[in-house]
């Protein structure tokens, strides 16, 4: 039992490190391609007819897989002035309320995106003549992670990676 | 009562009631949203797909790249480069320390474009600094933290992309040269606010700095300063896009950080991208769900109830000014600032074009109203980071903070009512 549950764990980390350094992956590429642009348009009066698109492309892999890393480190802002005059019982059930509800926005982006997904499906990138759909995919498998985490988390099991970091913020 | 009143009804009483249950404000605007297009009969799917289209812009773009560039340059060193640099300039008067700070806090705002940023990166080197040298531990997170306000209006600001793209379609350009005078103006407001105090409690005079070490320093801040000049240089001449000058800066801060100054080892660099990653993360859900929100804001004309609604208390353009101030200054108390941005500006937005005012000078305006939010009670972030660098409580460093709000909120209201000042560089250089 204790084997499978090692095996388990070691699964979801490899996914979990999988999906981070697509994302860090991405952002790089993101950065270099645009640098990419500039050069080619300044020095050698072109750009790559695909550029542009495959940059959005991957800023919105970026961003919606970030949805999910997001929950799994808790960085999404929330305002805790006013739970805070609750007693500590009322804010653990509240926790549970929260972890469901997030539990079922997972469910919400799995099924409307693999619908969304599927309908896009005929319908083509203008430059790379990809289909619609890559644009969409991401939505259900952001959602598949998004389930997973607060399924932990409602289970009790701290899904946080990067405890040392402490809080994200961009102001 | 018709059909659009219950539903805003259900849209507002989800998104308080959710938001005050602590709940993520990115996953209340989608909640919020999805309640109120169930009760509507629009399709659920139309929420989701606004939150992929909510992304589909090459200028969001921006934001990943300013942040990455900002971060790269806190962590590899460009903060005590910016200290040295500001020293040669106001370092050896009464009060000298504090007054450094303050122009560290706007050089640095302006390679970095974040408050948080310039508090955490400049406060962990000025408040320890100001400390030993006998100033009071409140003041010394008092003029750090108003200081690092400018990091929000100085060019390139995050929050004026965020601004730029909720508001669908102002110039980045306009914006950018928009926040420059205001934020001298805040810079002379908080630089003598500081020397006045700092006089009244007798803090040192300020050691000159070594002539010897002068072409160094200024060497090694021109370096730093470059990051900013690519970006507004090359955004104001035309030459790159604010997308295009964000990549850019990512590449000129990794060298510069990792092969010019090398303070920290070419091993972190994955630190910095997690770190990037994380801020962005967090920035990006609440983009593509405030898109939704804002869609489904406009499918209600919340907007237009709002506008009628605020002026049928008044049709003065100063008095409504002067209501949407004190409205965001009270949500910017609880609340963060990218997502009030993203919440208010389409909400707004109608309300003050159709006053005649000008899109840019209402996002400085918003930006700098948002940014005093970031410093008072009970949820100011950087107020919390200065505290926690400065040891000092909350209370404690709001009393001292209270001369530098008022201050803060005088420039507010200057800018309010006088729009030639923040409208004088765009028009100068736009025509």
């Amino acid at each position: 039992m204790i084997r499978i549950w090692r095996g388990i764990r070691a699964g979801a980390l490899f996914v979990d490190r999988m999906v981070e350094n697509f994302a860090i992956y991405s952002l790089i590429a993101m950065t270099l391609i645009v640098t990419m642009q500039v050069l080619t348009r300044k020095l050698l009066n072109f750009v790559f007819f695909w550029s542009e698109e495959v940059t959005i492309l991957l800023l919105i892999w970026f961003a919606i897989l970030g949805i999910a890393i997001g929950f799994r480190e808790k960085l999404h802002l929330a305002m805790d002035s006013f739970t805070n005059l609750f007693p500590a019982s009322w804010n653990k059930v509240l926790d549970k309320i929260i972890g469901s509800c997030t539990f079922m926005f997972g469910v919400y982006m799995i099924v409307y995106g693999w619908d969304f997904t599927v309908l896009m499906y005929p319908n083509t990138l203008a430059a790379t003549q990809w289909s619609v759909s890559v644009m969409y995919i991401v939505m259900p498998i952001s959602g598949v992670l998004v389930c997973i985490y607060s399924f932990l988390e409602l289970i009790g099991v701290n899904t946080v990676l990067y405890e040392d970091l402490g809080e994200a913020g961009i102001e | 009562m018709t059909t659009t009143m219950i539903a805003v009804i259900i849209l507002s009483v989800s998104f308080v009631g959710l938001i005050l249950l602590r709940f993520p404000i990115s996953m209340v605007l989608v909640l919020a949203s999805l309640f109120t297009a169930l009760y509507l009969g629009i399709p659920l799917a139309v929420i989701g797909q606004r939150m992929i289209q909510g992304m589909n812009s090459y200028t969001l773009l921006a934001i990943p790249f300013f942040i990455l560039a900002g971060q790269i340059m806190s962590e590899g060193g460009l903060a005590v480069r910016l200290i040295n640099l500001a020293q040669l300039t106001v370092g050896a008067i009464r009060g000298g320390l504090a007054l450094v700070n303050c122009v560290a806090c706007m050089l640095f705002g302006n390679i970095s474009g974040s408050a948080a940023a310039d508090v955490a990166s400049i406060g962990s080197i000025m408040i320890p600094m100001m400390k030993k040298k006998g100033y009071d531990a409140d003041y010394t997170v008092a003029v750090t933290t108003s200081a690092a306000i400018q990091g929000v209006v100085m060019p390139p600001s995050h929050n004026m992309i965020l601004y730029a793209v909720a508001a669908g379609g102002v110039s980045i350009s306009s914006l950018f040269l928009a926040g420059i005078v205001p934020c001298l103006l805040l810079l002379t407001g908080l630089m003598i606010t500081s020397y006045v105090i700092a006089r009244k409690r007798k803090y040192a005079v300020g050691e000159p700095v070594v002539l010897k070490e002068i072409p160094k320093i200024i060497k090694d801040g021109f370096l730093s300063m470059m990051t900013g000049v690519i970006i507004l240089g090359g955004i104001f001449s035309g030459w790159f896009t604010a997308t295009e000058s964000g990549a850019l800066a990512c590449v000129y801060a990794f060298i510069l950080t990792f092969f010019v100054y090398r303070d920290i080892p070419l091993s972190h660099v994955k630190i910095i991208f997690v770190k990037t990653f994380r801020t962005v993360a967090m920035v990006l859900f609440l983009i593509a769900s405030s898109n939704a929100f804002a869609w489904v804001l406009t499918y209600l004309k919340v907007p237009q109830l709002i506008t009628a609604g605020l002026l049928s208390i008044s049709d003065n353009v100063y008095v409504i000014l002067l209501i949407i101030n004190i409205l965001l200054l009270v949500l910017g108390a609880p609340l963060d600032m990218a997502p009030l941005i993203l919440i208010m500006t389409p909400i707004l937005f109608p309300v003050v074009t159709s006053l005649g005012m000008d899109p840019v000078h209402f996002g400085v305006i918003l930006i700098l109203n948002l940014g005093i939010g970031l410093i008072t009670p009970p949820v100011g972030t950087v107020l919390f980071v200065g505290c926690a660098i400065g040891k000092v409580s909350i209370g404690k460093a709001s009393k001292a903070l209270t001369p530098f709000f008022f201050v803060m909120c005088a420039v507010l209201l200057i800018l309010t009512y006088i729009p030639g000042i923040t409208m004088w560089l765009p028009n100068l250089i736009n025509g």
